[in-house]
């Protein structure tokens, strides 16, 4: 009989040991935060599908494959470099500890690493796919999957860690709750840059510099690609809560992501229709997104009153935003500059209008009382975070385009991306009649 | 009076339009249509190679007055060799045309 307790006293307290550490982690944040990374992670569907609707028939298996390529891409750079870079450590500029995700810790006391980290890498895979909308239908595949490593692995990180990984952008008191900037801003500049250097599709502007219609080839598919990335996007910002220690904080996120998109649909429909003479069904899609975007930054720290004037106003800005980009000369197929450039600024700046300090901002907004001050750390932010990410994207561009070349040649404009590049047809067996 | 019936690639539409355009002949039919040619194309699906000896084409029908034949051609050939130079123009005789809303025969009928 007695020698039974040596036997069990050490299996008790592995037992209790292991209870403790189980108390160590928080279950209930972690299962928030990894069903919001698997809603983030869906958002790449969306992405999918709203850009191969937006491009010809010629082109659509390309874009696919480049959505697809792009996050596995930035799985693996994010996982290698990115979350070091962010991360790492608390240096102003950059982190240096954590490659491979080597001794790395999670910030979020209770989480485990590796759940902060899929959530993280999602957010990078989004940023990634963002651009492939604006270079959509003559960037070459192998460049683009140079170039959303190197994005995904270094470039957003860097800005990432300024705003998130306790860099210097965090000191001075910028407030991006889910990345207006860091992620949408980010995404649309580098595809900004990415469509300037590559040049407009053949036939898109005239020689007085006019715009031509190129139609894409699906708009059940963009629609439901619009779908999607509304739904991910309560994953987007109600899980960057990064947790459910205040139920009160993600709930008012979740319905700010609701009504910011929804009004932001109606004031671009409204907008469109007066402009254009019809309610434009894209157009009312880029609003929705225009005002998901425009929200990503506030999302926390306003109410919903807030909330309804700056999707209001994002949906308005949107469509004059594709007017502006057409304008410039710069040709982007989806709209994915004024949508996630454009849109991702204002909901930036939106924070030192509107936002509160009681809701977590670090200073009230121009609006709410505080000043002139959270609005010019907020432009400060927005300035040097995307300044540094059109330089280097112009580097990464260039550089690229000298090794592999970055876009491909006029016959393969012209017969389509899915046959020359991939040898195959999206649509084989249907015939499609190719007009432009 | 001729009738013009050019088979072009698809990709060559496009050149081949804005030409016509240009030479001022702006009434033409194309439709989408297969045609068999001396090469195949080689085309992949999952990893299996697939032979494709019926390739889109396009093909433009155009009627026109004698005296706008050669320009026409010109034209059509132009842009056809701006595009990879590829294509095919059949001319034959047209006995009539009628304009339905006017009831105008012949030669009156064309642009």
């Amino acid at each position: 009989m007695g020698s039974a307790f040596p036997d069990v006293i050490p299996a008790v307290s592995a037992l209790v040991a292991r209870v403790q550490d189980a108390a160590a982690l928080n279950a209930l944040d972690t299962l928030w935060i990894l069903i919001a990374a698997i809603l983030v992670f869906f958002m790449q569907a969306g992405f999918s599908v709203l850009e191969a609707g937006l491009v010809r028939t010629k082109n659509a298996g390309n874009v696919l494959m480049k959505n697809l390529l792009d996050f596995a891409f930035a799985a693996l750079g994010y996982f290698i470099f990115g979350y070091a870079i962010m991360y790492g450590t608390q240096g102003l500029l950059f982190g240096t500890e954590g490659w491979f995700l080597a001794g790395a810790e999670s910030p979020v006391e209770g989480v485990p690493v590796e759940a902060f980290w899929l959530f993280q890498a999602v957010f990078a895979g989004a940023a990634a796919t963002i651009v492939a909308g604006a270079v959509a239908e003559r960037m070459k595949f192998t460049s683009y999957l140079a170039y959303s490593f190197i994005l995904s692995a270094f470039i957003y990180p860097i800005v990432g860690h300024w705003v998130w990984g306790g860099g210097w952008l965090a000191d001075i008191g910028f407030h991006d709750f889910a990345g207006s900037t860091v992620v949408h801003a980010v995404g649309g500049v580098s595809g900004l840059v990415g469509a300037w250097v590559l040049g407009p599709r053949y036939g898109k502007f005239n020689a007085d510099g006019s715009p031509n219609a190129i139609g894409g080839h699906s708009l059940p598919l963009a629609s439901l690609g619009v779908f999607i990335l509304w739904f991910g996007w309560y994953g987007f910002n109600a899980g960057s809560t990064l947790g459910m220690g205040e139920p009160d904080v993600v709930a008012r996120v979740a319905i700010n992501t609701t009504l910011a998109p929804s009004i932001a649909t109606v004031t671009a429909m409204v907008t469109s229709w007066i402009r254009y003479g019809k309610p434009d069904l894209m157009l009312a899609l880029n609003g929705a997104l225009a005002g998901l975007v425009a929200i990503t930054a506030p999302c926390a720290a306003v109410g919903p009153g807030a909330a309804l004037f700056i999707g209001a106003i994002a949906g308005v800005l949107c469509i004059y935003g594709i007017a502006w980009i057409d304008a410039l000369r710069v040709d982007d197929p989806v709209g994915a500059v004024a949508v996630h450039g454009l849109c991702g600024v204002f909901g930036t700046l939106a924070v030192g209008l509107w936002g509160r300090e009681a809701y977590g901002a670090s200073a009230d907004g121009l609006f709410m009382g505080g000043g002139f001050g959270a609005l010019g750390v907020q432009m400060l932010g927005v300035v040097a975070a995307l300044g540094f990410t059109a330089v280097a994207m112009w580097i990464v561009f260039k550089a690229i385009d000298s090794v592999l070349g970055l876009r491909v040649s006029h016959e393969t404009e012209l017969r389509g991306l899915d046959i020359d590049e991939h040898g195959i047809e999206s649509y084989a067996g249907f015939q499609i009649f190719t007009t432009e | 009076m001729k009738m013009i019936v050019a088979v072009i690639k698809p990709e060559q539409l496009p050149a081949v339009k804005q030409a016509l355009f240009d030479a001022e002949i702006r009434h033409m039919t194309a439709t989408s249509v297969m045609g068999t040619a001396p090469r195949t194309e080689q085309q992949m699906f999952r990893g299996v190679k697939k032979e494709v000896s019926l390739l889109k084409r396009v093909r433009l029908e155009l009627a026109v007055n004698d005296a706008v034949l050669e320009r026409a051609i010109e034209a059509i050939t132009g842009g056809c060799m701006e595009t990879g130079g590829w294509g095919k123009i059949f001319v034959s005789e047209l006995h009539d045309v009628v304009t339905v809303w006017t009831g105008e025969r012949g030669s009156r009928a064309l642009y």
